[in-house]
């Protein structure tokens, strides 16, 4: 018994340790690393002051130019889209954000995942696991995915999965060239060929409506115009695809742009690289309609 | 409860220390099942009926058999046994895939029925603890084992939580007269159970769980993929599912060995097998020897003609392939290993193996290996569609393949490459061992380095095992 206790409190004193030191040098070597997402990540939490906050997944990422609607609106902007992102990292997000500085408009790019049961519907938020503490706000939702105390209990954890692109970007210093957070999609040489008809979900997740309208207040509540926007596909879209998110929407005089149904882009598949993302040529069409609708409501 | 649960890792320890400090055998055994049955009631409580009407119909089959002496009584009790563990494995996992089939055919004649659906969740662990009382049964028939007189030793043996629901299946002449000694409190044994739990842990959270992004990625998007993806997931997918389900395996044994109880190995390195006879020698023991003992044998094994030996063969595995499930990709699955180790049987490959020198060594392991990818692709496709789009597309549509991303790629190939050092320790038997070490802290950084490893590379918020639905 006193060889098990002895091994045991050396396993568990060493791994705390080790843990809590290792915690500490993935901490520098993230604030360090040129590796595209930490880079981003580290901007969004700490940087970003721009006047137009952009929000929403890989299609807002690939979709919005911050240059052209910044010259169309003349307010500079930011494009804050992540791969998988939902509502979820957009209400952590702004939390972090509201910590330094106050958008003055911030628009949300959704998608039907955006109020619908998804597998793995946190995924997304695991990328902000090494400022768990810092923002209540944000933490709020670890704490609802249950993932809070174990980035707690263990500080190495909270780069899971990360250490391989610390590292290899600690050495390749470059500042990954952003356009204020957009990523283009170059040119994909073949386009989508078959138009589809997109799925209208009807299994709404009621957390994800909770947390969207705990968006919608917080923005309230620190006086930032909100705009609804549904990005072009190339799929068809039922009139009452985005119907939830319309009515909430109606609900809080959201403006609401919706470019999926009303079949923007529909007849032209060479500005899309698959069905869900529009490549560069897209996306620079895409950000000139956008302005000008945004100019439009901006005047309103 | 999952394995990979954060509520496994706090019941388990839990359970051992309460084990321990227990005093008698009996208050052990009882303790033990209550806690087997909490472990499976994680699922679906009802669920747990079923374990019980198969312990105890196995239970009170098996002391009729003992009861008496002539074979034609014996034989109703056993028949009997057979006829309702199979009856409930039916029901619950082949009764809509039969009654989907039979109307289809049905409907193929023009006739036209609308077949009931059986709407009820297959139950977790069906196959092996129905598997584990049915050999349990047959054993007491063939006289190898007794009957065993307490009900609560014997739902133990059925019900024991770490080989419950995913195996080893083990054997009554094997884990039944465990639960009749006391195991007294052993660091060795705890030592050895945590090390091979911690490396079972790796299989599954490093290997098989980051194989999974990938691997699920082209499967389950097969419409939406090229010839090139389609090769390399099922590159993959061969050391997924060794990763997820040896990793179980080592968990399960090495949770056992913690509390004292010796489960039986279910993998010998497959994939160093040189002919696909040898791979079943290597891959899930407990279910192949099972196959072999209960089925492959009573046919006739190999002592009859050599056309009725491969018959032998094929059936045993094209009931193994729908063991595993209700569906055609398992039945082509089971039946290509049956086709595949006739082959070898009629080239006389088995025979000739001990005198093949390391070349022929060489060409014969990269030729099972291939075979076995591309029969794992029938075993992992969702369906017998996406599966002959996946084997003609590795032929007439390569490309360049999809990549998820670079980092998943890279832990892959050196979670691989660690997984393949250190089997390859085993398999030829190199003077090197470091879990094992005579030095006490090289043995503890071991386990150190295992631990932050898995919070560093782990995929902590993967799955279940894939097992877990056979």
């Amino acid at each position: 018994m006193k060889k098990l206790f002895i091994s045991l409190a050396f396993i568990f004193i060493s791994l705390f340790i080790i843990d809590r030191i290792g915690g500490n040098l993935m901490w520098h070597a993230y604030q360090n690393t040129y590796s595209t997402t930490c880079y981003k990540t580290r901007e969004v939490v700490n940087n970003v002051n721009q006047d137009v906050l952009i929000l929403g997944s890989s299609r807002c990422a690939h979709h919005y130019v911050p240059s052209i609607i910044s010259d169309s609106i003349g307010m500079s902007v930011y494009n804050g889209g992540f791969n998988g992102a939902c509502i979820y990292s957009y209400y952590m997000v702004l939390n972090y954000i509201l910590a330094h500085y106050t958008p003055k408009i911030v628009c949300l790019d959704l998608i039907t995942s955006d109020y619908t049961l998804t597998n793995d519907p946190f995924k997304s938020i695991h990328i902000y696991a090494p400022y768990v503490g810092q923002n209540k706000g944000a933490d709020e939702v670890f704490i609802a995915d249950g993932s809070y105390w174990k980035y707690q209990l263990s500080h190495l954890y909270r780069y899971n999965s990360l250490s391989l692109s610390i590292f290899s970007r600690l050495a390749v210093r470059y500042v990954p060239d952003f356009d204020n957070g957009y990523y283009p999609i170059t040119d994909p040489h073949s386009y989508p060929t078959i138009l589809r008809a997109s799925d209208t979900p009807n299994n709404i997740d009621p957390l994800k409506i909770q947390y969207l309208h705990k968006f919608i207040n917080l923005c309230k509540t620190h006086d930032i115009r909100l705009v609804f926007i549904i990005s072009p596909s190339y799929t068809i879209a039922s009139t009452d695809e985005y119907k939830p998110l319309q009515d909430i929407a109606k609900e809080y005089d959201i403006p609401f742009l919706d470019y999926h149904t009303k079949k923007t882009f529909i007849d032209h598949p060479e500005y899309f690289k698959d069905a869900s993302h529009l490549w560069e040529k897209g996306a620079k069409l895409y950000s000139l309609i956008v302005s000008k609708d945004l100019k439009r409501i901006m005047a309103q | 409860m999952l394995f990979n649960s954060l509520h496994f890792l706090a019941f388990f320890p839990i359970v051992c220390v309460i084990y321990f400090l227990l005093p008698s055998l009996k208050s052990r055994n009882i303790f033990l099942l209550v806690a087997s049955y909490y472990f499976y009631m994680n699922w679906e409580p009802i669920y747990a009926l079923l374990l019980l009407s198969s312990t105890l119909i196995t239970y009170l089959a098996a002391l009729g058999i003992a009861k008496y002496p002539e074979k034609n009584k014996k034989s109703v009790y056993l028949i009997g046994s057979l006829v309702l563990n199979l009856g409930m494995l039916f029901l619950f996992k082949y009764y809509n895939f039969a009654a989907e089939n039979l109307a289809l055919l049905l409907s193929k004649l023009g006739i036209a029925i609308q077949m009931p659906k059986f709407g009820f969740l297959l139950p977790v662990g069906i196959s092996f603890y129905i598997f584990q009382a049915l050999g349990y049964s047959i054993d007491v028939y063939r006289g190898k084992t007794s009957a065993e007189k307490n009900f609560f030793t014997y739902a133990l043996f059925v019900s024991f939580f770490p080989q419950l629901v995913a195996g080893p299946i083990e054997r009554s002449t094997n884990l039944l007269p465990q639960f009749k000694k006391t195991h007294p409190f052993s660091y060795e044994n705890i030592m050895s159970g945590i090390n091979l739990m911690l490396w079972g842990y790796f299989l599954k959270l490093v290997l098989a769980d980051r194989c999974a992004l990938y691997v699920d990625a082209v499967f389950n998007n097969v419409s939406h993929h090229n010839g090139g993806s389609f090769l390399l997931a099922s590159l993959i997918f061969p050391f997924q599912i060794y990763g997820d389900f040896s990793g179980y395996s080592l968990i399960a044994i090495g949770a056992a060995k913690v509390m004292g109880f010796n489960l039986m190995e279910n993998f010998k390195r497959p994939y160093f097998s040189t002919t696909v006879t040898e791979f079943w020698h290597r891959w899930h023991i407990s279910l192949s020897t099972w196959f072999k003992d209960y089925v492959y044998i009573p046919l006739g094994g190999n002592r009859v003609s050599t056309p009725r030996c491969y018959f032998n063969i094929m059936a045993t595995f094209i009931i193994s392939g729908i063991w595993h499930g209700a569906n055609w990709t398992f039945i082509v699955w089971g039946s290509i290993h049956g086709v595949l180790q006739c082959i070898e049987k009629w080239l006389g490959w088995n025979k000739l193996q001990s005198q093949w020198n390391m070349w022929k060594r060489f060409i014969h392991w990269i030729l099972t290996f291939c075979v076995v990818c591309l029969a794992w692709v029938f075993f992992r496709a969702n369906n017998m569609d996406d599966a002959i789009t996946i084997i003609k597309g590795m032929f007439y549509n390569i490309g360049y393949p999809f990549i998820n991303t670079i980092p998943d790629m890279i832990l892959i190939a050196i979670a691989l490459l660690i997984v393949f050092f250190k089997e390859s320790i085993d398999e030829f038997g190199w003077k090197i061992s470091i879990s094992k070490s005579p030095y006490w802290l090289i043995r503890h950084l071991y386990i150190i380095g295992i631990i932050i490893y898995i919070i560093m590379f782990g995929v902590l918020n993967g799955g279940q095992f894939i097992y877990f639905q056979f």
